[in-house]
């Protein structure tokens, strides 16, 4: 069950200077989940309605993802880098199995599709699992944060 | 010798399907500004 780095889509970094500008620091932010037929590790993808194969809207899970509550956009390591980070992320299996968990990716919220841009994501597990009832799925970040502008 | 078996069975079915409470913790992206 090899875990991947959060990795960043190439147009976050465009999309951050662009129109519909994505804001670390005031913005809201949501994870979604893929399944391992999802094109969400394709690096050149800009919004998350590109993202195709989303895990089935039951049991738990929405298919509108989870709010990154608790987020955070501050100083990191040093006065010179800056840190995004967020609670960890909860899902319980309710009713039934969340099945074939694959990818976690991060978007910003907006008010239309245009505006929900990617962020990052991460391959949670080499292979797809299954979340069975009454079970949870916890996505931590690692103390250093979900990532680092250095 | 057996049991000890058996319950290395049991972990490894365990694992392939997933079951139980999952606790992931993806490490940290840098974006390099210079």
């Amino acid at each position: 069950m090899a875990v991947g780095a959060f990795t960043f889509y190439n147009k976050f970094k465009r999309n951050l200077g662009q129109a519909f500008p994505i804001n670390l620091g005031s913005g809201n932010f949501r994870m979604s989940l893929f399944t391992s037929a999802s094109n969400a590790a394709t690096a050149t993808l800009s919004i998350i309605s590109s993202v195709t194969n989303e895990l089935t809207e039951a049991n738990g899970y929405s298919s509108s993802g989870k709010a990154l509550a608790g987020k955070t956009w501050t100083a990191g390591a040093s006065a010179g880098q800056y840190r995004f980070n967020a609670n960890a992320l909860v899902w319980t299996g309710t009713g039934g199995t969340i099945s074939n968990i694959k990818y976690a990716v991060i978007w910003a919220s907006g008010a239309s599709a245009i505006a929900r841009k990617l962020v990052c994501y991460s391959q949670l597990s080499t292979a797809q699992f299954n979340l069975t009832i009454g079970n949870t799925l916890t996505i931590t970040p690692a103390a250093t944060g979900i990532f680092n502008l250095a | 010798m057996s049991e000890k078996k058996d319950e290395k069975k049991e972990e490894q079915k365990g694992e392939k399907e997933n079951s139980g409470h999952i606790v992931i913790s993806p490490p940290t992206a840098t974006l390099k500004t210079k």
